[in-house]
Protein backbone atom coordinates (compact mmCIF):
# COMPACT_ATOMS: atom_id res chain seq x y z
CA UNK A 1 0.00 0.00 0.00
CA UNK A 2 1.58 3.13 -1.39
CA UNK A 3 0.70 6.38 1.22
CA UNK A 4 2.47 9.29 -0.92
CA UNK A 5 1.53 12.94 -0.24
CA UNK A 6 -1.64 13.42 -2.27
CA UNK A 7 -2.91 10.65 -0.01
CA UNK A 8 -1.89 12.40 3.20
CA UNK A 9 -3.44 15.48 1.95
CA UNK A 10 -6.80 14.00 1.16
CA UNK A 11 -7.27 11.97 4.43
CA UNK A 12 -6.28 15.81 5.51
CA UNK A 13 -8.85 17.68 3.60
CA UNK A 14 -11.69 14.49 4.77
CA UNK A 15 -10.54 15.30 8.86
CA UNK A 16 -10.55 19.14 8.36
CA UNK A 17 -14.40 18.32 6.89
CA UNK A 18 -15.09 15.82 9.88
CA UNK A 19 -13.95 18.89 12.36
CA UNK A 20 -15.57 21.47 10.42
CA UNK A 21 -18.94 19.80 11.31
CA UNK A 22 -17.62 19.01 14.85
CA UNK A 23 -17.08 23.31 15.11
CA UNK A 24 -20.72 23.67 14.18
CA UNK A 25 -21.78 21.91 16.68
CA UNK A 26 -19.87 23.52 19.19
CA UNK A 27 -21.02 26.91 17.88
CA UNK A 28 -24.50 25.72 18.56
CA UNK A 29 -23.48 24.68 21.78
CA UNK A 30 -21.61 27.62 23.44
CA UNK A 31 -22.97 30.41 21.15
CA UNK A 32 -19.17 31.63 20.72
CA UNK A 33 -17.87 31.08 17.16
CA UNK A 34 -15.04 27.60 17.50
CA UNK A 35 -12.95 26.87 14.43
CA UNK A 36 -11.19 23.77 14.51
CA UNK A 37 -8.09 23.20 11.53
CA UNK A 38 -6.32 20.76 10.70
CA UNK A 39 -2.64 22.27 9.57
CA UNK A 40 -1.27 18.23 9.00
CA UNK A 41 -1.21 14.57 8.87
CA UNK A 42 1.14 12.26 9.62
CA UNK A 43 1.74 8.48 8.93
CA UNK A 44 3.07 6.68 11.84
CA UNK A 45 4.12 3.32 13.02
CA UNK A 46 2.37 2.80 16.87
CA UNK A 47 5.59 2.18 18.21
CA UNK A 48 7.43 5.32 16.98
CA UNK A 49 3.89 7.40 18.17
CA UNK A 50 5.73 8.00 21.97
CA UNK A 51 8.78 9.95 20.53
CA UNK A 52 5.96 12.28 19.32
CA UNK A 53 3.45 12.50 21.90
CA UNK A 54 6.23 12.55 24.56
CA UNK A 55 8.16 15.30 22.99
CA UNK A 56 4.95 17.64 22.21
CA UNK A 57 3.17 16.85 25.07
CA UNK A 58 5.15 17.00 28.15
CA UNK A 59 4.30 14.68 30.83
CA UNK A 60 0.88 14.44 31.97
CA UNK A 61 -2.31 13.83 28.88
CA UNK A 62 -5.83 14.18 29.14
CA UNK A 63 -7.18 11.98 26.24
CA UNK A 64 -10.98 10.91 25.07
CA UNK A 65 -10.65 7.67 23.13
CA UNK A 66 -13.39 6.15 20.63
CA UNK A 67 -13.42 2.63 19.63
CA UNK A 68 -15.13 1.54 16.39
CA UNK A 69 -15.57 -1.51 14.24
CA UNK A 70 -17.04 -2.62 11.11
CA UNK A 71 -16.20 -1.37 7.91
CA UNK A 72 -13.24 0.12 9.44
CA UNK A 73 -11.99 -0.53 12.98
CA UNK A 74 -9.33 0.90 15.66
CA UNK A 75 -9.79 3.86 17.50
CA UNK A 76 -9.70 7.41 17.73
CA UNK A 77 -8.47 9.13 20.32
CA UNK A 78 -8.15 13.22 21.00
CA UNK A 79 -5.39 14.18 23.20
CA UNK A 80 -4.59 17.66 25.23
CA UNK A 81 -1.96 18.07 27.53
CA UNK A 82 -3.57 18.33 30.66
CA UNK A 83 -2.97 22.15 31.30
CA UNK A 84 -4.34 22.44 27.36
CA UNK A 85 -7.34 20.21 28.32
CA UNK A 86 -8.37 22.38 31.45
CA UNK A 87 -8.09 25.66 29.25
CA UNK A 88 -10.13 24.90 26.61
CA UNK A 89 -12.86 23.56 28.89
CA UNK A 90 -12.45 27.12 30.62
CA UNK A 91 -13.03 28.80 27.18
CA UNK A 92 -16.16 26.64 26.21
CA UNK A 93 -17.81 27.12 29.81
CA UNK A 94 -17.02 30.72 30.48
CA UNK A 95 -15.56 29.82 34.17
CA UNK A 96 -12.02 30.89 35.56
CA UNK A 97 -9.31 28.56 34.66
CA UNK A 98 -8.01 28.91 37.74
CA UNK A 99 -5.63 25.67 38.93
CA UNK A 100 -5.07 23.57 35.56
CA UNK A 101 -6.61 20.43 37.11
CA UNK A 102 -8.76 18.09 35.14
CA UNK A 103 -11.47 17.66 38.14
CA UNK A 104 -14.56 15.12 36.96
CA UNK A 105 -16.85 17.92 36.29
CA UNK A 106 -13.95 19.64 33.58
CA UNK A 107 -13.04 15.48 32.41
CA UNK A 108 -16.93 15.11 31.58
CA UNK A 109 -16.99 18.15 29.51
CA UNK A 110 -13.84 17.47 27.61
CA UNK A 111 -15.42 14.03 26.97
CA UNK A 112 -18.40 15.66 25.34
CA UNK A 113 -15.71 18.00 23.30
CA UNK A 114 -13.87 14.35 22.15
CA UNK A 115 -17.34 12.95 21.55
CA UNK A 116 -18.29 16.15 19.05
CA UNK A 117 -14.89 15.96 17.47
CA UNK A 118 -14.44 12.14 16.95
CA UNK A 119 -18.16 12.13 16.10
CA UNK A 120 -17.39 14.32 12.76
CA UNK A 121 -14.57 13.00 12.20
CA UNK A 122 -16.22 9.25 12.45
CA UNK A 123 -18.93 10.90 10.22
CA UNK A 124 -16.66 11.80 7.23
CA UNK A 125 -15.24 8.57 7.42
CA UNK A 126 -18.51 6.64 7.58
CA UNK A 127 -19.31 8.26 4.10
CA UNK A 128 -16.28 7.52 2.45
CA UNK A 129 -15.92 3.44 3.43
CA UNK A 130 -19.90 2.93 3.57
CA UNK A 131 -20.66 -0.01 5.08
CA UNK A 132 -21.63 -0.18 8.87
CA UNK A 133 -19.21 1.05 11.68
CA UNK A 134 -20.77 -0.22 14.93
CA UNK A 135 -18.96 2.65 18.22
CA UNK A 136 -18.41 2.03 22.00
CA UNK A 137 -19.06 4.56 24.30
CA UNK A 138 -16.42 7.77 24.67
CA UNK A 139 -14.02 7.24 27.71
CA UNK A 140 -12.07 9.82 29.59
CA UNK A 141 -8.41 8.87 30.10
CA UNK A 142 -5.73 11.06 31.88
CA UNK A 143 -2.20 9.20 31.36
CA UNK A 144 1.12 9.83 31.63
CA UNK A 145 2.73 10.07 27.76
CA UNK A 146 4.62 6.84 28.56
CA UNK A 147 1.41 4.76 29.10
CA UNK A 148 -0.33 6.51 26.25
CA UNK A 149 2.76 5.21 24.32
CA UNK A 150 2.31 1.57 25.45
CA UNK A 151 -1.42 1.89 24.73
CA UNK A 152 -1.26 3.00 21.12
CA UNK A 153 1.63 0.25 21.02
CA UNK A 154 -0.57 -2.42 21.98
CA UNK A 155 -1.88 -2.32 18.66
CA UNK A 156 0.92 -4.55 16.75
CA UNK A 157 -1.33 -4.61 13.04
CA UNK A 158 -2.31 -0.81 13.17
CA UNK A 159 -0.79 2.39 11.70
CA UNK A 160 -1.15 5.45 13.77
CA UNK A 161 -2.34 8.57 11.78
CA UNK A 162 -1.94 11.61 13.50
CA UNK A 163 -3.30 15.07 12.92
CA UNK A 164 -2.06 18.25 14.63
CA UNK A 165 -5.36 19.59 15.69
CA UNK A 166 -5.81 24.06 16.50
CA UNK A 167 -8.87 25.55 18.48
CA UNK A 168 -10.28 28.86 17.84
CA UNK A 169 -12.32 30.08 20.04
CA UNK A 170 -13.51 33.77 19.22
CA UNK A 171 -14.75 36.02 21.42
CA UNK A 172 -18.97 36.29 20.75
CA UNK A 173 -19.68 35.90 17.76
CA UNK A 174 -17.02 37.79 15.93
CA UNK A 175 -14.98 36.02 13.91
CA UNK A 176 -11.53 37.02 14.81
CA UNK A 177 -9.37 37.44 17.75
CA UNK A 178 -9.95 35.02 20.70
CA UNK A 179 -7.79 32.17 22.03
CA UNK A 180 -6.55 28.91 20.66
CA UNK A 181 -5.41 25.49 22.40
CA UNK A 182 -3.49 22.88 20.29
CA UNK A 183 -4.17 19.21 20.42
CA UNK A 184 -3.78 16.12 18.51
CA UNK A 185 -6.58 13.56 17.12
CA UNK A 186 -4.83 10.47 16.74
CA UNK A 187 -6.69 7.34 14.58
CA UNK A 188 -5.09 4.30 14.95
CA UNK A 189 -6.71 1.87 12.30
CA UNK A 190 -5.89 -1.47 11.69
CA UNK A 191 -3.45 -1.85 8.14
CA UNK A 192 -6.52 -3.31 6.20
CA UNK A 193 -8.59 -0.61 7.71
CA UNK A 194 -6.06 2.14 6.27
CA UNK A 195 -5.85 0.69 2.92
CA UNK A 196 -10.00 0.40 2.59
CA UNK A 197 -10.17 3.81 3.57
CA UNK A 198 -6.90 5.10 1.39
CA UNK A 199 -8.83 2.91 -1.59
CA UNK A 200 -12.03 4.69 -0.89
CA UNK A 201 -10.06 8.17 -1.06
CA UNK A 202 -8.37 7.62 -4.24
CA UNK A 203 -11.56 6.52 -6.05
CA UNK A 204 -13.75 9.45 -5.19
CA UNK A 205 -10.79 11.01 -6.16
CA UNK A 206 -10.87 9.76 -9.93
CA UNK A 207 -14.66 9.80 -9.92
CA UNK A 208 -14.44 13.32 -9.14
CA UNK A 209 -12.03 13.71 -11.99
CA UNK A 210 -13.75 12.00 -14.99
CA UNK B 1 -35.21 5.54 25.13
CA UNK B 2 -36.46 7.58 22.35
CA UNK B 3 -37.46 6.56 19.05
CA UNK B 4 -36.31 8.28 15.85
CA UNK B 5 -39.46 10.01 15.48
CA UNK B 6 -39.45 11.73 19.06
CA UNK B 7 -41.44 9.51 20.63
CA UNK B 8 -40.83 7.92 24.15
CA UNK B 9 -40.43 4.03 23.72
CA UNK B 10 -39.36 3.81 27.46
CA UNK B 11 -39.32 5.50 30.73
CA UNK B 12 -37.99 4.17 33.73
CA UNK B 13 -38.82 4.10 37.55
CA UNK B 14 -36.17 6.74 38.44
CA UNK B 15 -37.41 9.09 35.74
CA UNK B 16 -40.79 8.85 37.08
CA UNK B 17 -39.73 9.81 40.12
CA UNK B 18 -37.54 12.70 38.99
CA UNK B 19 -40.23 14.02 37.01
CA UNK B 20 -43.19 13.05 38.58
CA UNK B 21 -44.43 12.06 35.24
CA UNK B 22 -45.21 7.97 34.99
CA UNK B 23 -44.48 6.14 31.93
CA UNK B 24 -48.33 5.56 31.53
CA UNK B 25 -48.45 8.92 30.21
CA UNK B 26 -44.94 9.62 28.40
CA UNK B 27 -44.56 6.83 26.70
CA UNK B 28 -45.61 6.14 22.89
CA UNK B 29 -45.93 10.51 23.01
CA UNK B 30 -43.40 12.85 21.48
CA UNK B 31 -40.96 13.93 24.42
CA UNK B 32 -40.97 17.59 23.30
CA UNK B 33 -44.57 17.38 24.52
CA UNK B 34 -43.17 17.06 28.09
CA UNK B 35 -39.80 18.77 27.62
CA UNK B 36 -38.75 21.73 25.39
CA UNK B 37 -35.56 21.50 25.40
CA UNK B 38 -35.13 18.64 23.60
CA UNK B 39 -36.73 20.93 20.37
CA UNK B 40 -32.97 23.17 20.21
CA UNK B 41 -31.60 22.58 16.90
CA UNK B 42 -28.32 21.62 18.91
CA UNK B 43 -29.86 18.73 20.50
CA UNK B 44 -31.89 17.45 17.36
CA UNK B 45 -28.98 17.66 15.11
CA UNK B 46 -26.88 15.60 17.55
CA UNK B 47 -29.64 13.08 17.81
CA UNK B 48 -29.58 12.71 14.35
CA UNK B 49 -25.92 11.21 14.64
CA UNK B 50 -27.45 8.68 16.66
CA UNK B 51 -30.43 7.91 14.88
CA UNK B 52 -28.58 7.41 11.28
CA UNK B 53 -25.43 5.85 12.59
CA UNK B 54 -25.75 4.64 16.04
CA UNK B 55 -22.74 7.35 17.23
CA UNK B 56 -22.56 7.66 20.78
CA UNK B 57 -23.64 10.93 22.44
CA UNK B 58 -22.30 12.86 25.67
CA UNK B 59 -24.08 15.69 27.05
CA UNK B 60 -22.00 17.37 29.84
CA UNK B 61 -23.59 18.72 32.96
CA UNK B 62 -20.86 21.85 32.51
CA UNK B 63 -22.79 22.72 29.26
CA UNK B 64 -25.76 21.69 29.35
CA UNK B 65 -26.83 21.28 33.35
CA UNK B 66 -30.08 19.46 32.96
CA UNK B 67 -31.66 17.90 29.71
CA UNK B 68 -34.25 16.46 31.13
CA UNK B 69 -35.58 19.23 33.52
CA UNK B 70 -36.46 18.36 36.73
CA UNK B 71 -35.97 19.35 40.78
CA UNK B 72 -34.50 17.80 43.52
CA UNK B 73 -36.56 17.43 46.63
CA UNK B 74 -35.47 20.36 48.21
CA UNK B 75 -35.92 22.69 44.82
CA UNK B 76 -33.12 22.92 43.65
CA UNK B 77 -32.33 21.52 39.42
CA UNK B 78 -31.04 17.92 39.23
CA UNK B 79 -27.86 18.77 37.37
CA UNK B 80 -27.43 15.51 34.74
CA UNK B 81 -24.63 14.13 32.94
CA UNK B 82 -25.88 12.10 29.74
CA UNK B 83 -24.71 9.56 27.60
CA UNK B 84 -26.85 8.53 24.86
CA UNK B 85 -26.27 5.37 22.77
CA UNK B 86 -27.63 4.01 19.83
CA UNK B 87 -29.97 0.78 19.59
CA UNK B 88 -29.90 -1.05 16.59
CA UNK B 89 -33.94 -0.52 15.22
CA UNK B 90 -35.53 -1.26 12.27
CA UNK B 91 -34.02 -0.20 8.44
CA UNK B 92 -30.59 -0.04 10.01
CA UNK B 93 -31.22 2.97 11.73
CA UNK B 94 -31.03 3.41 15.69
CA UNK B 95 -32.92 4.71 18.88
CA UNK B 96 -31.70 6.32 21.34
CA UNK B 97 -30.81 4.89 24.99
CA UNK B 98 -30.48 8.21 27.21
CA UNK B 99 -28.69 7.11 30.84
CA UNK B 100 -29.16 10.14 32.74
CA UNK B 101 -26.67 10.14 35.72
CA UNK B 102 -27.68 12.84 38.58
CA UNK B 103 -24.03 14.47 39.25
CA UNK B 104 -26.06 17.62 41.34
CA UNK B 105 -23.92 16.05 44.59
CA UNK B 106 -20.79 15.59 42.51
CA UNK B 107 -20.89 18.97 40.79
CA UNK B 108 -20.98 20.80 45.10
CA UNK B 109 -18.27 18.56 46.28
CA UNK B 110 -16.31 19.86 43.02
CA UNK B 111 -17.04 23.18 43.17
CA UNK B 112 -16.32 23.54 47.46
CA UNK B 113 -13.23 21.53 46.28
CA UNK B 114 -12.14 24.07 43.55
CA UNK B 115 -12.48 26.77 46.63
CA UNK B 116 -10.96 25.07 48.90
CA UNK B 117 -8.11 24.45 46.67
CA UNK B 118 -7.95 28.38 45.52
CA UNK B 119 -7.92 30.08 48.84
CA UNK B 120 -5.13 27.52 50.00
CA UNK B 121 -3.59 28.50 46.68
CA UNK B 122 -3.81 32.28 47.30
CA UNK B 123 -2.78 31.48 51.03
CA UNK B 124 0.42 30.05 49.87
CA UNK B 125 1.29 32.42 47.28
CA UNK B 126 0.95 34.85 49.73
CA UNK B 127 2.94 33.41 52.53
CA UNK B 128 5.70 33.25 50.42
CA UNK B 129 5.34 36.94 48.72
CA UNK B 130 5.56 37.23 52.66
CA UNK B 131 7.92 35.47 53.50
CA UNK B 132 10.11 37.18 50.84
CA UNK B 133 9.27 40.77 52.17
CA UNK B 134 10.59 39.58 55.59
CA UNK B 135 13.87 38.08 54.27
CA UNK B 136 14.57 41.13 52.59
CA UNK B 137 13.80 43.29 55.48
CA UNK B 138 15.42 40.81 57.67
CA UNK B 139 18.84 41.49 55.37
CA UNK B 140 18.14 45.10 55.25
CA UNK B 141 17.95 45.85 58.94
CA UNK B 142 21.17 43.48 59.74
CA UNK B 143 23.10 45.07 57.46
CA UNK B 144 21.67 48.43 58.64
CA UNK B 145 22.69 47.25 62.24
CA UNK B 146 26.26 46.41 61.09
CA UNK B 147 26.69 49.11 59.11
CA UNK B 148 25.74 51.56 61.68
CA UNK B 149 27.39 49.56 64.32
CA UNK B 150 30.99 50.16 62.55
CA UNK B 151 30.36 53.91 61.90
CA UNK B 152 29.22 54.51 65.73
CA UNK B 153 32.62 53.30 67.22
CA UNK B 154 34.72 55.81 65.53
CA UNK B 155 32.97 59.21 66.79
CA UNK B 156 32.85 56.60 70.29
CA UNK B 157 36.68 56.79 70.45
CA UNK B 158 37.50 60.23 69.42
CA UNK B 159 34.61 60.84 72.33
CA UNK B 160 37.27 59.08 74.62
CA UNK B 161 40.06 60.17 73.39
CA UNK B 162 38.96 64.33 73.44
CA UNK B 163 37.65 63.95 77.35
CA UNK B 164 41.21 62.30 77.80
CA UNK B 165 43.44 64.74 76.26
CA UNK B 166 41.17 67.89 77.75
CA UNK B 167 41.48 66.13 81.32
CA UNK B 168 45.45 66.21 81.07
CA UNK B 169 45.89 69.71 78.68
CA UNK B 170 43.77 71.81 81.01
CA UNK B 171 44.74 70.24 83.96
CA UNK B 172 44.30 72.40 87.04
CA UNK B 173 42.75 74.75 85.04
CA UNK B 174 39.30 72.63 85.26
CA UNK B 175 36.86 73.58 87.51
CA UNK B 176 36.65 70.65 90.49
CA UNK B 177 33.51 69.59 89.65
CA UNK B 178 34.95 69.19 86.00
CA UNK B 179 36.83 65.91 86.35
CA UNK B 180 34.12 63.81 87.34
CA UNK B 181 31.81 65.12 84.75
CA UNK B 182 34.64 64.10 82.09
CA UNK B 183 35.07 60.47 83.83
CA UNK B 184 31.49 60.44 83.42
CA UNK B 185 31.34 61.19 79.47
CA UNK B 186 34.02 57.99 79.45
CA UNK B 187 31.80 55.75 81.64
CA UNK B 188 29.35 56.63 79.08
CA UNK B 189 31.01 56.21 76.07
CA UNK B 190 32.16 52.79 77.49
CA UNK B 191 29.18 51.81 77.99
CA UNK B 192 27.73 52.73 74.65
CA UNK B 193 30.86 50.80 72.91
CA UNK B 194 29.90 47.85 74.69
CA UNK B 195 26.34 48.26 73.30
CA UNK B 196 27.70 48.91 69.64
CA UNK B 197 30.44 45.75 69.99
CA UNK B 198 27.33 43.62 71.34
CA UNK B 199 24.77 44.54 68.79
CA UNK B 200 28.09 44.21 66.26
CA UNK B 201 28.51 40.11 67.78
CA UNK B 202 24.90 39.44 67.34
CA UNK B 203 24.57 41.03 63.75
CA UNK B 204 27.69 38.58 63.01
CA UNK B 205 26.23 35.88 64.66
CA UNK B 206 23.43 36.08 62.43
CA UNK B 207 25.68 36.61 59.39
CA UNK B 208 28.36 34.26 59.33
CA UNK B 209 27.85 31.37 57.06
CA UNK B 210 28.20 27.92 58.59
CA UNK B 211 30.17 25.33 57.56
CA UNK B 212 30.01 22.75 60.39
CA UNK B 213 32.38 20.59 61.23
CA UNK B 214 33.14 18.18 64.66
CA UNK B 215 33.44 20.45 67.14
CA UNK B 216 35.30 19.04 71.01
CA UNK B 217 33.15 20.89 73.64
CA UNK B 218 35.98 20.20 76.16
CA UNK B 219 38.49 22.18 73.66
CA UNK B 220 35.93 25.03 73.59
CA UNK B 221 35.26 25.35 76.94
CA UNK B 222 38.85 25.38 77.72
CA UNK B 223 39.08 28.39 75.08
CA UNK B 224 36.14 30.18 76.79
CA UNK B 225 37.67 29.35 80.27
CA UNK B 226 41.14 31.33 78.84
CA UNK B 227 39.67 34.20 77.43
CA UNK B 228 37.60 34.89 80.89
CA UNK B 229 41.05 34.28 83.29
CA UNK B 230 40.58 37.96 84.00
CA UNK B 231 37.40 37.99 85.49
CA UNK B 232 37.42 34.76 86.69
CA UNK B 233 40.77 35.31 88.87
CA UNK B 234 39.08 38.81 90.48
CA UNK B 235 35.66 36.92 91.40
CA UNK B 236 37.75 33.62 92.31
CA UNK B 237 35.00 31.96 90.42
CA UNK B 238 34.79 28.20 90.46
CA UNK B 239 33.90 26.39 87.18
CA UNK B 240 33.45 22.96 87.43
CA UNK B 241 32.31 20.85 84.69
CA UNK B 242 32.03 16.90 83.29
CA UNK B 243 33.72 15.97 80.29
CA UNK B 244 32.06 17.24 77.22
CA UNK B 245 31.19 15.38 74.20
CA UNK B 246 31.83 16.09 70.32
CA UNK B 247 28.91 17.77 68.57
CA UNK B 248 28.65 19.37 64.45
CA UNK B 249 28.72 22.82 64.67
CA UNK B 250 31.35 26.51 64.31
CA UNK B 251 33.37 26.03 67.03
CA UNK B 252 34.51 29.93 67.15
CA UNK B 253 30.67 30.65 67.57
CA UNK B 254 29.48 27.77 70.13
CA UNK B 255 32.96 28.96 72.30
CA UNK B 256 31.60 32.49 71.90
CA UNK B 257 28.25 30.88 73.43
CA UNK B 258 30.06 29.33 76.41
CA UNK B 259 32.14 32.64 76.98
CA UNK B 260 28.70 34.45 77.46
CA UNK B 261 26.84 31.33 79.75
CA UNK B 262 30.02 31.56 82.00
CA UNK B 263 30.62 35.83 82.20
CA UNK B 264 26.95 36.32 83.10
CA UNK B 265 27.18 33.60 85.62
CA UNK B 266 30.25 35.37 86.93
CA UNK B 267 28.98 38.48 86.39
CA UNK B 268 25.11 38.14 88.13
CA UNK B 269 26.85 36.82 91.49
CA UNK B 270 25.31 37.30 95.04
CA UNK B 271 27.05 40.01 96.97
CA UNK B 272 29.67 38.44 99.05
CA UNK B 273 29.62 35.04 97.71
CA UNK B 274 32.32 33.39 95.00
CA UNK B 275 30.75 32.49 91.96
CA UNK B 276 30.12 28.71 90.92
CA UNK B 277 29.55 27.58 87.55
CA UNK B 278 28.50 24.22 87.03
CA UNK B 279 28.56 22.35 83.47
CA UNK B 280 27.05 19.36 82.41
CA UNK B 281 25.61 17.70 79.50
CA UNK B 282 23.05 15.03 78.84
CA UNK B 283 22.04 12.89 75.25
CA UNK B 284 18.66 13.35 74.41
CA UNK B 285 18.00 11.91 70.43
CA UNK B 286 20.28 13.35 67.74
CA UNK B 287 21.03 16.11 70.08
CA UNK B 288 23.09 17.21 73.03
CA UNK B 289 21.60 18.72 75.84
CA UNK B 290 24.21 21.11 78.02
CA UNK B 291 23.25 22.66 81.28
CA UNK B 292 25.19 25.79 82.91
CA UNK B 293 24.82 26.61 86.41
CA UNK B 294 25.42 29.12 88.56
CA UNK B 295 24.82 29.84 92.44
CA UNK B 296 24.20 33.93 91.69
CA UNK B 297 21.40 36.19 91.62
CA UNK B 298 19.31 33.86 88.97
CA UNK B 299 16.44 34.44 86.54
CA UNK B 300 12.97 35.71 87.58
CA UNK B 301 10.53 32.81 85.63
CA UNK B 302 8.20 35.84 84.36
CA UNK B 303 11.51 36.68 82.20
CA UNK B 304 12.49 33.23 81.21
CA UNK B 305 11.55 34.14 77.55
CA UNK B 306 12.41 38.24 77.77
CA UNK B 307 15.75 37.68 78.73
CA UNK B 308 17.01 36.55 75.31
CA UNK B 309 15.65 39.61 73.62
CA UNK B 310 18.53 41.72 72.45
CA UNK B 311 18.81 44.94 75.05
CA UNK B 312 16.42 43.59 77.95
CA UNK B 313 17.77 44.05 81.38
CA UNK B 314 16.98 42.35 83.92
CA UNK B 315 19.13 44.09 86.15
CA UNK B 316 19.89 47.90 86.46
CA UNK B 317 23.28 48.77 84.73
CA UNK B 318 24.18 50.71 88.15
CA UNK B 319 24.12 47.43 89.63
CA UNK B 320 25.44 45.47 86.67
CA UNK B 321 27.72 46.34 83.64
CA UNK B 322 26.62 44.78 80.17
CA UNK B 323 25.32 45.09 76.60
CA UNK B 324 22.08 43.29 77.47
CA UNK B 325 22.73 41.18 73.71
CA UNK B 326 24.99 38.59 75.43
CA UNK B 327 21.82 36.10 75.82
CA UNK B 328 19.98 37.12 72.90
CA UNK B 329 23.86 36.22 70.60
CA UNK B 330 24.01 33.27 72.50
CA UNK B 331 20.25 32.33 71.12
CA UNK B 332 20.88 33.61 67.51
CA UNK B 333 24.24 30.93 67.83
CA UNK B 334 22.21 27.89 69.07
CA UNK B 335 19.29 28.29 67.23
CA UNK B 336 21.28 28.67 63.78
CA UNK B 337 22.58 24.99 64.90
CA UNK B 338 19.75 24.13 65.00
CA UNK B 339 19.28 24.10 68.38
CA UNK B 340 17.45 25.72 71.28
CA UNK B 341 18.02 27.59 74.41
CA UNK B 342 16.02 28.48 77.62
CA UNK B 343 16.30 29.59 81.20
CA UNK B 344 15.53 26.33 83.26
CA UNK B 345 12.59 27.41 85.69
CA UNK B 346 12.85 24.70 87.91
CA UNK B 347 16.70 25.26 88.56
CA UNK B 348 17.46 25.65 92.34
CA UNK B 349 18.55 29.07 93.61
CA UNK B 350 20.70 30.76 90.72
CA UNK B 351 20.48 30.41 86.98
CA UNK B 352 20.39 27.77 84.76
CA UNK B 353 20.81 28.13 81.08
CA UNK B 354 20.25 25.10 79.12
CA UNK B 355 20.50 25.02 75.26
CA UNK B 356 21.04 22.11 72.76
CA UNK B 357 23.31 21.12 69.82
CA UNK B 358 23.45 18.47 67.29
CA UNK B 359 25.29 15.41 67.92
CA UNK B 360 28.20 14.00 66.08
CA UNK B 361 27.59 10.76 64.84
CA UNK B 362 31.00 8.85 65.38
CA UNK B 363 32.16 7.17 62.22
CA UNK B 364 29.97 9.87 59.81
CA UNK B 365 32.00 12.84 57.48
CA UNK B 366 32.72 14.77 60.42
CA UNK B 367 31.76 17.87 57.61
CA UNK B 368 28.70 18.85 56.62
CA UNK B 369 27.33 21.30 54.16
CA UNK B 370 25.69 23.92 56.30
CA UNK B 371 22.66 26.07 55.81
CA UNK B 372 24.22 29.08 53.93
CA UNK B 373 22.11 31.89 56.14
CA UNK B 374 22.70 36.06 54.74
CA UNK B 375 26.52 35.76 54.05
CA UNK B 376 28.27 38.93 54.58
CA UNK B 377 31.83 38.58 53.47
CA UNK B 378 32.95 35.46 51.90
CA UNK B 379 36.60 35.71 54.14
CA UNK B 380 34.91 36.24 57.47
CA UNK B 381 34.28 32.61 59.10
CA UNK B 382 33.13 31.77 62.66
Amino acid sequence: MKVGDEELDALRELMNIGVGRAAAALNDMIGRVVRLNVPSVSLIEPDKAGAVVSSEHGRRLACVRLRFEGSVHGSAHLIFPSEGGSKLVAMLTGEEPGAPDLDSLRAGTLTEVGNILLNGLMGSITSVVQGRIGYGLPVYIEHSAENLQRALCAESDSVLLLARTQFFLCKGQAEVGGERVDGEITLLLGFDSLAHLIERVQQMGEEALA
Amino acid sequence: MLLESGRVRFWNHALEEWTGISGEQIEGRPITDFFDKLREPKYVRRLENVFQRGAPLILSSQLHGQVIPCKLPGGEDRIQHVTVTGIPAAHGRFAALFAIQDVTDLTHRVRSYRKMRDEALDAKAELEAQTVRLTEAQHELERFVHVASHDLQEPLRALTAYSEFLEEDAGDALPPQAAPHLRHIRKEAARMQSVILGLLALSNATRTQLFPVAVDMDECLRNALESLSGPIAESQAQVRAEPLPRVLGVQSLIEEVLEHLIENAIKFRRPGLAPEVNIWCEASGDQWTFHVSDNGIGIEPRYSAKVFEPLFRLQSRADFEGSGVGLATCRTIVERHSGQIWNERRAPPGARICFTLPALVEGEDESAEGPYDYPYDRGQSG
